[in-house]
């Protein structure tokens, strides 16, 4: 199957996605792009590698809570990274392609996303592309269809937050439970936990810990239009980047600063295959599956079941699975 | 088969590549792969004595091992050049949570080796849109070239998406702004698909022609044009 799927953001708290940082201040990530005279202009653009990072986590999780029974189920390192960074080459192992071939029907999500495995690279079927804002600079490319202010200079959608980060130590209220010198030691091994008392104190009075620092975000009601494309995506596969998305729908957020809520966003999913548009998934309070989504998914948690069955009678198959020792 | 002209008109104009060839007869083969030999596209070249050589709708040239498609490296007009970077890192929240580390201790080197996390810079380019010159099947050239959707490197992350494709008959032939295989020619390069196979690399000339993308000289931004007197005292504060 190729086609691609059209993703509409809309961000429900400002977006940090930061580009460059001077001193205690960062800046959103900027990329030059060419403007309806095809002039370059400099805008702001949600990185592609960061939305693939990002889906690519959700459907390792995906997987090994399946495949765990709803208990993560834990792998060794190397495989770890392979399924949630896509891996690197290089080692002893050496992969032919009956191998590769066993490799991408037994794991849908490493056929997906690819990676490195041994001295080969297992090339992906995703293209994650960019999400780019509604505005101005980008009315020219983004469909007329897609809502969101097109009027507005990217820019204008930019604003800065500052935080302060307090120095505790220097609270009175909270000055009793500091250690000094006049107050008895902490007595037994705790103490050893700390590698040195007296060098962390002396760091302490040189690094000042109260500070105020501001980011530059990406407001909240703004608008980002993205499209991922596929090619030669089996069923399964498909069902593959559901789960995934699925997974990603349970806390749908986008860049950085997530433990102080930012880059909530609801989702607008559409499929095109062959010409034809259909609503695929919608990620907001719920995430919404359309008929054609949860069929592809169902595809995908049946094969997962029966993998489920299959490592329990072999507690290594994933491992196997990888370096070709069984499962020929 | 006739002399063409084929367009593709990009996005956002952002490819990724160092050297600006594009071979188009080098993605169209990718395509055809894909198309006809679904078995092969996602496999590894191994075997290449037996390599499937893609069957383009192409005029082929040259002679024995030399032979080559008659089409044109891209040409176009960048614009500018800009460096991005790319990252890769290992997630130590989801390590605590997936890794099983029996019973060795869990400690990961990022700094060095296989799970170093890296900060990669990528150079890209910005063009309006490419040019490709070939003799060709115009007809079977536009359902293959349509089937394209990004150009360069790092496609996976979007780049070098291509927005349309025109093809159109050209009153000119200009296949040749292209590597030639030629036994005085000063370097070895890719003469056919996949130009990356070092075993196929021959003796080759290319054209200096200035409408080839690689051989484009991007104005370099003019210097701002200020005359310092540091016997001025007051220029000197000001530029301090």
């Amino acid at each position: 199957m190729n086609g691609r799927i059209e993703t509409v953001f809309t961000l429900l708290s400002p977006l940090s996605h930061i580009g460059e940082s001077i001193g205690p201040n960062s800046h959103l990530a900027t990329q030059e792009m060419l403007d309806a005279n095809g002039n370059p202009i400099e805008v702001f653009a949600y990185s592609g590698n960061a939305l693939r990072g990002m889906w690519r986590d959700t459907g390792a999780e995906y997987m090994l809570k399946k495949l765990g029974g709803n208990m993560a189920l834990q792998i060794p390192l190397e495989l770890f990274y392979l399924f949630f960074s896509g891996g690197a080459i290089g080692g002893d192992q050496s992969i032919d392609i009956d191998q590769a071939r066993r490799i991408r029907e037994q794991i849908p999500h490493l056929s997906i996303f690819g990676g490195g495995v041994g001295n080969m690279l297992l090339p992906g079927k995703l293209s994650v592309g960019e999400a780019l804002p509604v505005c101005q600079e980008l009315a020219h490319i983004v469909p007329e269809h897609v809502p969101g202010n097109r009027e507005l200079s990217a820019r204008q959608m930019t604003t800065e937050i500052s935080y302060s980060r307090k120095d505790d130590a220097k609270d009175d209220l909270l000055r009793p439970f500091l250690q000094t010198d006049q107050s008895p030691m902490i007595e037994g091994g705790q103490m050893s936990l700390l590698a040195d008392p007296d060098e962390k104190k002396k760091e302490k009075k040189e690094k000042p810990q109260q500070m105020r620092y501001t980011m530059e975000v990406f407001c909240r009601g703004a608008v980002l239009w993205q499209e991922t494309f596929f090619r030669d995506l089996s069923e399964i596969e498909l069902g593959a980047f559901v789960a995934a998305i699925v997974k990603w729908a349970e806390n749908p957020c986008i860049g950085g600063q997530g433990r102080i809520g930012m880059g909530r966003v609801k989702a607008e999913m559409v499929l095109i295959t062959d010409g034809e548009r259909g609503k695929f998934i919608s990620v907001g309070e719920k995430c919404l599956l359309s008929e054609e989504a949860r069929g592809v998914k169902a595809h995908y948690d049946n094969f997962l079941e029966r993998y489920t069955a299959y490592l329990e009678e072999n507690r290594s198959g994933l491992t196997h699975a990888i370096s070709g020792e069984v499962a020929k | 088969m006739k002399p063409l002209k084929i367009t593709a008109y990009m996005q956002t104009g952002k490819i990724a590549t160092t050297d600006l060839y594009l071979p188009l007869d080098s993605i169209m083969a990718s395509i055809w792969m894909h198309k006809n030999r679904p078995d092969l596209a996602y496999a590894p070249i191994i075997d290449y004595e037996n390599m499937v050589d893609a069957e383009l709708p192409l005029e082929k040239r040259g002679e024995g091992d030399d032979w080559y498609w008659a089409c044109s490296f891209a040409c176009g007009e960048p614009k500018k050049e800009e460096i991005l970077h790319w990252h890769k890192r290992f997630d130590f929240d989801l390590g605590t949570q997936y890794v099983d580390f029996e019973k060795r201790r869990g400690r990961v080197d990022v700094k060095s080796g296989h799970y170093k996390n890296y900060r990669m810079p990528l150079v890209t380019y910005l063009i309006p849109k490419l040019e490709w010159y070939a003799i060709g099947d115009l007809k079977q050239v536009e359902a293959l070239v349509n089937e394209i959707t990004h150009i360069g490197k790092k496609r996976s992350q979007g780049l070098g998406r291509v927005q349309r494709w025109t093809v159109e008959e050209w009153p000119e032939d200009l296949s040749f702004l292209r590597a030639i295989p030629d036994p005085n020619g000063d370097m070895e390069m890719g003469i056919r698909p996949p130009y990356w196979l070092s075993w196929q690399w021959k003796l080759a000339r290319l054209s200096d022609d200035g409408r080839l993308a690689c051989n484009y000289r991007i104005d370099a931004p003019p210097h701002p044009n200020v005359q310092h007197d540091y016997d001025d005292e007051e220029q000197w504060e000001g530029d301090l």
